[in-house]
């Protein structure tokens, strides 16, 4: 165990969240700026599709993954831009990344 | 004789601008702010939807205003970007794969991809425009 | 018959504080290539000029230098895909011991401690017979096994630049290649070196080391399903401490 990196932890999420934001992030920006079907995202629908188990777990996933994907890749970009102190940086994405998740949770439930 | 090696120093902060393939690398990894960026925008919407009514439309309307698309828009932008290099580099992601027992080709992984990216957008919009 | 103008970069490590830069006029046949040209700077022009060559057929990978910035084997480099002004530097990445010869004893190290040979899964005598393996096997890793040791990977690759310490693309892909191999079972002694932080997760898959590769190993694509393996095994060894 001792061998292995625990960059392979955070690794999996990164790659998962990067596929799902490949296919579903831009279809998702088209409707959020009400482009097409500018009243699909109204409150009474937003409400009923956060109201249930699937369409929680759904933005669950949809949330949280791409973000941790893009913590990650933060970490990483920083050190391509020259910024060494892997330390600093790696504990101001993670935690980042842990608030947005906690919000996400809390406010999930909180519907 | 004696050894005296000559180390050349790789410039930290600009080494990205000096050939265009390291460009396009780390714009690719820059896609990274706007998806955390959006990722922030959608728990705002999130936290305003638990709030009420009245503060979620209001988010509605902010995220609708001028400045709000102008900054989806950007969003976007390095949104389809990150598709599009992630698809680029999928088939190098993938163990060797065969089909009626010939090796899968790399462009196919990637036209599966895209045919998938337009059949997964299109089932979205079907869900949201009908349902 | 046509005249380049050869910029060679050059360093003496008894005389110059520093490299620069010193150009030939070199009359070149058509079906010249770099190495021809440097070559014929050494037989006619400065006998001091000193460079690594060997097979003159993108085999032995002793020839690879940058030429217009480019890591190639300059054996492979016809001059008639490139101008009449034509630079040639010594390997990215790498200090230069003379002229065109860089230090390679840092790749040397990684590589022999990356144990690239095969450790055999069971010890077999000779007249057990030969070790068999099906076109499928060596399918899994035969592109990875195509590697000449030529080093343009690393001259190509920025990660390398930044953190001296990654054990760097050809050395990542020869172990994947002996990890895949079906007589292989030497997996574990070589986790050391490719799965730490120093291994395949300081790759932030560029993808230049493929873009250079003359023998079109795919370093790149050895690394990423090298980080899914280690990833797996990661995570078993929480779940499954006894399976260390």
């Amino acid at each position: 165990m001792a061998v292995h990196s625990h960059k392979a932890l955070i690794w999996l999420p990164f790659a998962a969240g990067g596929m799902l934001a490949a296919f579903v992030l831009p279809i998702m920006i088209v409707l959020t700026t009400g482009f097409l079907f500018p009243g699909a995202l109204s409150y009474e629908r937003a409400y009923a599709f956060a109201d249930n188990w699937i369409g929680k777990l759904i933005l669950l996933g949809v949330i949280l993954l791409p973000m941790w994907h893009a913590a990650h890749r933060l970490r990483i970009t920083a050190h391509d831009f020259g910024i060494h102190n892997d330390a600093a940086v790696r504990w101001a994405c993670y935690v980042l990344a842990g608030v947005g998740s906690v919000l996400t949770v809390v406010f999930l439930l909180a519907i | 004789m004696s050894r005296r090696p000559y180390v050349r120093e790789v410039p930290r902060f600009t080494w990205w601008l000096k050939k265009k393939f390291y460009t396009e690398y780390m714009m690719r990894e820059a896609t990274c702010i706007a998806v955390a960026l959006y990722s922030a925008l959608l728990i705002i919407g999130l936290i305003r939807l638990s709030e009420g009514q009245a503060e979620y439309t209001a988010y509605l309307e902010a995220m609708r205003s001028p400045l709000g698309l102008i900054l989806q828009l950007i969003i976007l932008a390095f949104a389809v970007y990150h598709t599009i290099t992630w698809f680029k580099l999928a088939p190098k992601g993938m163990p060797p794969m065969r089909f009626k027992d010939e090796k899968v080709q790399p462009k196919a992984i990637v036209a599966a991809h895209y045919a998938g990216w337009v059949g997964v957008s299109l089932v979205i919009l079907l869900f949201v425009g009908l349902v | 018959m046509r005249e380049i103008q050869l910029e060679v970069l050059r360093y003496s490590p008894e005389t110059d504080s520093e490299p620069r830069f010193e150009t030939f006029q070199v009359p070149c046949q058509e079906d010249w290539v770099v190495l021809d040209a440097i070559n014929h700077v050494k037989d006619h022009m400065d006998s001091s000029l000193t460079y690594r060559w060997s097979c003159h057929m993108a085999v032995c990978g002793s020839c690879g230098m940058m030429v217009n910035g480019e890591p190639v084997l300059s054996c492979k480099a016809f001059i008639r895909d490139y101008p009449d002004k034509i630079r040639v530097e010594p390997l990215a990445n790498f200090p230069i011991e003379k002229d065109l010869v860089v230090v390679m004893d840092d790749f040397m190290e990684k590589l022999k401690a990356s144990k690239p040979y095969i450790i055999p899964k069971e010890e077999k005598s000779i007249d057990d017979g030969e070790y068999l393996q099906t076109p499928l096997q060596l399918e899994a890793f035969k592109q990875y096994s195509m590697c000449i040791n030529c080093m343009l990977c690393y001259a190509a690759c920025p990660q390398y630049a930044l953190a001296p310490e990654f054990v760097g693309p050809a050395a990542l892909a020869l172990t994947y290649r002996y990890n895949k191999d079906s007589r292989d079972g030497g997996k574990a002694e070589r986790a050391h070196m490719f799965s730490k932080s120093e291994g395949v997760w300081e790759c932030s898959f560029v993808g230049a080391c493929s873009e250079v590769c003359p023998k079109h190993v795919d370093p790149a694509a050895a690394i990423q399903l090298g980080k899914v393996e280690s990833a797996v095994d990661y995570f078993k060894s929480f779940l499954m401490p006894w399976s260390r």
